[in-house]
């Protein structure tokens, strides 16, 4: 049977059961008229066998009939408790309490009140009772008795009276029956009869007593008298009242023998009161031989009452138990329903107490889950179809972009990524970036995404692929995720490919360098060749200052050409830079000997430094990172205007050694932070424009790395970065 | 110390056995005896029937009719044709009730007998035991009229048994003693007269 089946029986149950209740109402109250009234009906019906059966019958059907319901349902929850249904162990407990509670209180209270009756009935059979009716009886029975006693001896004295001298000489005439009515009056009788043998001769009766006929008192009344000589009966008489007959024989035995029956007809009043005690005796007597069906009679029905009820009170529990546990096994059941996804499920128990607002709450949250789910699945829609928009976009960008998720596994990369890297899908896709670039070159774009994730921003690449120099610039973003959420979900990893720019800038800064280097050296070649041309215009001219002019033009073309050679050796000398010897050096010392030598130079204008603790030592070429520190102060102090400072710092930071050169001077503005580093760029107007080159050369021959920014509030910061491994 | 406690609780089952059966067992059962049957009639065709039933009245049948309590003895009487293999035996039966009733107030007894159902007497004794063998000894009771053309070869008997009433209880169940079927000798008819 379906739930929804179960739901709608269950409601038609309601019915059933008022319908129930009001016939046991009507049965109980019947039942309790029925026990009300027994004492008025009589003992024979209350212990007639009819009955009895009737009531173990009616007994037996309502025990099969609690049976039945109780093993109906005993079974049915173990079923469904072996095929685990979900509440069937609620139900099991919520049954066995409802019927606990009314089966035990019935059963105790039927076995106490059944011996309570039962000793109730037995109370009726006490010894003073049964003393008084037993008197009483014999009260009347000895006064009938003594009656039949006088009647009898006075029946024998007629008889001998009567009896004639030969026997069958009795002859009914009007003579006899004078005698008869004689003897009546004075024996005091209400009746007299002679009879020969069983035959009537003659009778008379009391009129003035109410009789009018003679009464028959029966053939075997009368073989008992004849046989016996004497006998008497106490019968019905035609007036109200009682008749005592007697009868007795004459003395002769031979021949039909002489019977007079006598016969007293006792009072209205004191026959009734005689009968009586001698029915009230009988009736006890019958009650106590009947005590056993007259107890069953009223066990059998308290039986009834308390099958009844406890039918009704086991109906009543298993509906109150249904009640409870059917809209609970409906949740359930749409509680396993929507675990298996079925969100469109409702329950439709009809209750109206608290599990009807538990139902009503289920249902409102079933429906808020199908309409989150709909969200949901709209808002995947949504996503995924925006995700194919960005994977559109990200194959079509230019530079390369992958995203890392949050186990440190590469699981997206464009197209422009691999072909920078040179790589397929299936060799970086699913890997760790060291796995999938464990080759030395691509190693440096791990290393660099490292670095990059771990200061926070871009960081730059060099690697050589296919035999072709290659420079990314890379910058690491991570994706959201706080701290609750286990850190960042992942990160996305965008490089760029700034070889092509690199080369179009060193063009860019050789072209400027061949301007400079063409500049510097027109420079110098106008004064000699106007050195030259004023030599030769005095000569033709035959000037006599010729000699004094030759003087002049020599001086003149000697100090050019010393200003160019300079030049050509310091150039030469940036081209044949020696490579760098990095040793253990006294870093302390070497910053303070080279802030010493600007400690005077600008009045005004503090240089100091700052040696963090174990940065007093460090790995590098002495000369070459003097040569840079010098630079840099140079720069740096000629920049600052008076009153400024220029600091020195040094620290070691994760096995790297930085230094910063900060002033507190004008600044550099940001177009020449760009070139700052290209040979023969100045901002001063004097000067080779190598000095900073030159310290990008040395940094850079020490694998290390030089940047500029800004410095706090005014200023600029050179930071160095070498690395001490 | 198995074995004992076994022993123990037999002895103790067979105690309650017996103080339960003790007092059925010391009772004399009711009985039908001496059934006898004869033939009567102008042709001898009807039967008669003699028995008596033993131990029906004991104290508490006694006390029971003493108390004007009806009181009845139904006697079932079946005549049987002697056949072997033969499934259906049964010629005639008959049924006799005899309710008998105490009145206190005039002390005599009436006892109604019937014959399948029919009164065919009712009569007043004024002492027990003549009462006692009005109810229990039959002699030649008129039982069944054998049909004109019942073969003459065809052996037949007679079984009886009682049936009391109101004399005995199984807990709250009344229930009633039934007495074994008592068989009267095999007998036969005599030959049909021919017209």
């Amino acid at each position: 049977m379906s739930l929804r089946e179960r739901l709608r029986r269950h409601s038609k149950d309601t019915r059933w059961i008022v319908a129930g209740l009001g016939l046991l109402l009507v049965v109980l109250s019947a039942l309790y008229f029925f026990i009300l009234r027994s004492r008025e009906l009589p003992a024979n019906l209350v212990t007639n066998r009819v009955l009895i059966f009737g009531l173990i019958y009616v007994d037996v059907i309502l025990i099969f009939a609690v049976f039945f319901v109780l093993l109906r349902n005993v079974v049915k929850l173990l079923i469904e408790r072996h095929h685990r249904i979900l509440g069937a162990q609620f139900k099991t407990k919520l049954v066995a309490t409802y019927i606990g509670l009314s089966l035990v209180p019935v059963v105790v209270l039927f076995f106490f009140a059944s011996n309570l009756l039962q000793n109730a009935v037995d109370r009726w059979f006490t010894a003073p009772v049964k003393q008084v009716l037993e008197q009483g009886n014999a009260i009347a029975q000895a006064m009938n008795e003594r009656i039949e006693d006088t009647l009898t001896r006075d029946a024998g004295r007629a008889a001998r009276e009567l009896e004639p001298e030969r026997p069958g000489e009795l002859e009914p005439g009007a003579r006899l029956l004078r005698r008869l009515q004689e003897l009546m009056g004075e024996l005091h009788l209400d009746v007299i009869a002679v009879y020969s043998d069983t035959e009537l001769v003659s009778g008379a009766v009391n009129t003035s007593a109410g009789l009018s006929d003679l009464p028959e008192p029966g053939k075997d009344f009368l073989l008992e008298a004849l046989r016996e000589g004497h006998a008497s009966k106490v019968m019905r008489a035609a007036a109200p009242g009682r008749l005592i007959l007697a009868a007795s024989t004459g003395r002769n035995r031979q021949g039909p023998q002489t019977l007079v029956v006598a016969g007293t007809l006792l009072p209205p009043a004191l026959a009734e009161q005689s009968e009586r005690l001698i029915l009230a005796y009988q009736g006890y007597r019958q009650l106590e031989v009947q005590r056993g069906e007259l107890k069953a009679s009223h066990v059998l029905t308290f039986l009834m009452v308390t099958l009844v009820v406890l039918l009704a009170s086991s109906w009543t529990g298993l509906y109150l138990a249904r009640r409870v546990t059917v809209p609970i096994q409906a949740l359930a059941e749409g509680t396993r329903r929507i675990s298996q996804g079925d969100l469109g499920h409702r329950v439709e128990a009809a209750a109206g107490d608290e599990l009807g607002v538990l139902v009503e709450s289920f249902n409102r949250m079933t429906a808020d889950l199908e309409r989150s789910r709909d969200e949901l699945l709209n808002a995947n829609q949504r996503l995924a179809e925006e995700r194919a928009r960005i994977a559109a976009v990200l194959q079509n960008v230019a530079a390369g972009v992958l995203s890392i998720d949050r186990a440190g596994r590469i699981f997206t990369c464009n197209a422009a990524a691999l072909g920078m890297l040179r790589q397929s899908s299936e060799e970086v896709l699913g890997r760790a970036p060291r796995e999938a670039w464990s080759d030395p070159e691509r190693a440096k774009l791990a290393q660099a995404i490292a670095e990059a994730e771990a200061e926070g921003q871009s960081r730059e690449a060099r690697l050589t692929l296919d035999g072709e120099w290659k420079t990314f610039e890379v910058k690491v973003t991570p994706l959201g995720g706080g701290e609750e959420e286990g850190g960042a979900a992942g990160k996305v990893v965008v490089f760029e490919d700034l070889s092509e720019l690199i080369k179009a800038q060193q063009l860019a800064a050789w072209s400027e360098a061949a301007r400079r280097i063409a500049h510097e050296i027109k420079n110098p070649l106008t004064p000699i060749r106007l050195a030259a041309e004023r030599l030769q215009q005095r000569s033709r001219a035959g000037d006599p200052r010729l000699a004094e002019t030759v003087e002049e033009a020599v001086e003149a073309i000697l100090r050019e050409v010393e200003s160019m050679r300079q030049m050509v050796d310091e150039f030469s000398r940036f081209a044949r830079m020696p490579r760098p010897q990095p040793r253990s050096i006294d870093l302390a010392r070497l910053v303070e000997d080279a802030a010493h030598l600007y400690r005077a130079i600008k009045p005004g204008v503090e240089v100091r430094t700052e040696i963090a603790p174990g940065a007093e030592r460090a790995i590098a070429d002495p000369e070459q990172l003097r040569q840079v520190l010098i630079n840099l102060l140079d720069n740096a102090v000629e920049a600052t205007d008076a009153p400024g400072e220029v600091a020195v710092r040094a620290a070691q930071r994760d096995g790297r050694l930085e230094i910063q050169v900060a002033d507190t001077g004008r600044g550099i503005p940001r177009d020449a932070k760009e070139k700052l580093f290209l040979p023969y760029y100045s901002t001063k107007g004097r000067g080779s424009g190598l000095g900073l080159a030159i310290v990008q050369r040395i940094v850079s021959d020490h694998h290390g790395t030089i940047r500029v920014e800004d410095n706090a509030p005014r200023g600029s910061v050179f930071s160095i970065e070498l690395p001490q491994s | 110390m198995r074995r004992t406690q076994t022993t123990v609780a037999l002895a103790a089952l067979l105690a309650l056995l017996l103080i339960v059966l003790a007092p059925s067992l010391a009772a004399a059962e009711p009985a039908v005896r001496d059934l006898q049957t004869s033939l009567d009639g102008q042709d001898g065709r009807r039967v008669l029937v003699s028995f008596h039933l033993d131990e029906a009245f004991d104290d508490a049948t006694r006390e029971r009719i003493q108390s004007g309590l009806p009181t009845g003895v139904t006697y079932e009487l079946q005549l049987l044709r002697e056949r072997r293999r033969w499934w259906d035996k049964s010629v005639a039966q008959a049924t006799l009730q005899i309710d008998a009733m105490f009145n206190a107030v005039t002390r005599e007894y009436l006892i109604n007998f019937k014959y399948d159902g029919t009164l065919i007497e009712s009569r007043t004794v004024r002492e027990l035991g003549e009462l006692e063998r009005a109810m229990t000894r039959f002699d030649r009771l008129p039982t069944f009229a054998l049909p004109d053309e019942w073969p003459h070869e065809w052996r037949l008997r007679v079984v009886a048994r009682a049936v009391l009433s109101g004399q005995s209880s199984f807990l709250f169940i009344p229930v009633r003693r039934t007495t074994d079927w008592a068989e009267s000798s095999r007998f036969r008819p005599p030959p049909a007269k021919t017209p």
